[in-house]
């Protein structure tokens, strides 16, 4: 009978305690990311240059042969 | 040493606490699934189904024995409450939900045994159906089920001398009253996926209530049950209303295709497919309930020369008994 108990104790122990982490992380939500405008976004990231030189994206940017 | 299954029933009570507790969100997020997602309506149901199942079987429940396995339970639980966080923290239903059925069997087998879980595999047999599957494996399986009811309908209208025309899950036809070509699309709601998961339900549970239950002749063993006829019965039951669920949305739609061709497309809309809906899922129960007749029909002969020997055994008994009254 007390072995039984204990086994009940463990389980209910063990359930309650994977709830209250459970429930605290559906009630902290989702991670919250801080947006940035995209003329913020460094010109050089590690290896990588930015090889545009205006303000705004161009498709020659991107690509590696000439267009026609 | 083993005690009837329901003297530590109380124990039950503050794990389904805490089990209500850990799984508070999981479970409003899955009722709010059954109330609003169509294909999974049936799990509404569910949760009667098995509280009527587990009452009519409190008396199995007195007589079985418990055999706690607390390594295999405790194992399962485990792994259970590690799904549930890892389907919070990955944002992932299935998972969640999945780890519910698990924590329940784990729960089982630690407190009870093994016996009772086999007594408890239709119940959670039928909270895994009521479980909705990931839409990557819905849309696997229900894009297939549109093209297959798509050139189903098609070809059973050409057979008929229909003029149409299919691309893909779109039917182009030209009903008679009309003067412009018409398209009917099979949209996913029409895949028959919806009748084809509500039929599987139907069909485990018409098969757990028809099962052919005689004390005498339970099989005591695992191996014994699988080579039972009640357990290839099941089988063959529940295989059965795959085919069935979708041949008879095949025939729903190539009715659709055949009345919008003489009375228009409009058909395909409001009262006549609501109403062809409950037809074709009242034609499909009834087509497993032949399945079911049939293989009652054609019956192992050993099974019924078994039974009527019994009978035969036990009214025999009975007679010299009152004879010598």
């Amino acid at each position: 009978m007390k072995r039984s108990s204990v086994r009940l104790g463990v389980l209910f122990i063990a359930i309650l305690a994977v709830g209250v982490l459970v429930n605290a992380w559906a009630y902290l939500g989702e991670a919250h990311i801080e947006r940035k405008q995209l003329k913020e976004f460094p010109t050089q990231v590690g290896v990588w240059q930015q090889s545009g030189s205006g303000s705004s994206t161009r498709r020659s940017d991107y690509e590696s042969f000439a267009s026609d | 040493m083993s005690v009837p299954a329901t003297k530590y029933i109380w124990r039950a009570l503050p794990i389904i606490a805490a089990i209500s507790f850990a799984y508070a969100t999981v479970l409003v997020k899955l009722s709010s699934d059954w109330w609003m997602d169509e294909n999974y309506s049936h799990g509404l149901l569910i949760p009667f189904i098995i509280g009527y199942i587990l009452w009519s079987q409190r008396d199995k429940f007195a007589t079985i024995s418990i055999r706690p396995s607390i390594l295999w339970g405790g194992v399962a639980v485990v792994f259970a409450l590690f799904a549930l966080w890892a389907g919070v923290a990955g944002a992932e239903l299935y998972t969640q939900r999945m780890s519910l059925v698990l924590l329940l069997v784990g729960t089982v087998v630690y407190f009870w045994g093994f016996q009772l879980l086999r007594l408890l595999l239709v119940p959670l047999g039928l909270l895994l159906l009521a479980i909705p599957i990931p839409a990557i494996i819905f849309n696997k399986i229900a894009f297939p089920l549109q093209l297959f009811a798509s050139q189903f309908a098609v070809w059973s209208m050409q057979v008929l001398g229909i003029p149409v025309l299919r691309q893909g899950n779109v039917i182009e036809l030209k009903p008679l009253n009309s003067f412009t070509i018409k398209k009917l699309e099979v949209v996913e709601a029409c895949s028959g996926i919806r009748s084809l998961m509500t039929l599987i339900t139907l069909a485990v549970v018409f098969a757990y209530f028809t099962y052919p239950r005689n004390n005498n002749q339970q099989p005591r063993t695992f191996t014994g049950w699988l080579r039972s006829y009640g357990f290839w019965r099941s089988v063959i039951l529940v295989g059965s209303a795959i085919p069935i669920a979708i041949l008879m949305n095949a025939l729903r739609v190539s009715g659709t295709g055949v009345l919008a061709h003489y009375y228009g497309t409009q058909v395909a809309d409001g009262f006549f497919h609501e109403f062809s809906g409950w037809v074709i899922y009242i034609a499909a129960f009834l087509l497993l309930f032949c399945v079911g007749w049939i293989l009652d029909r054609f019956k192992p002969v050993s099974t019924s020369k078994q039974e009527s020997e019994q009978v035969i055994t036990r009214t025999a008994q009975v007679v010299p008994a009152e004879g010598t009254e």
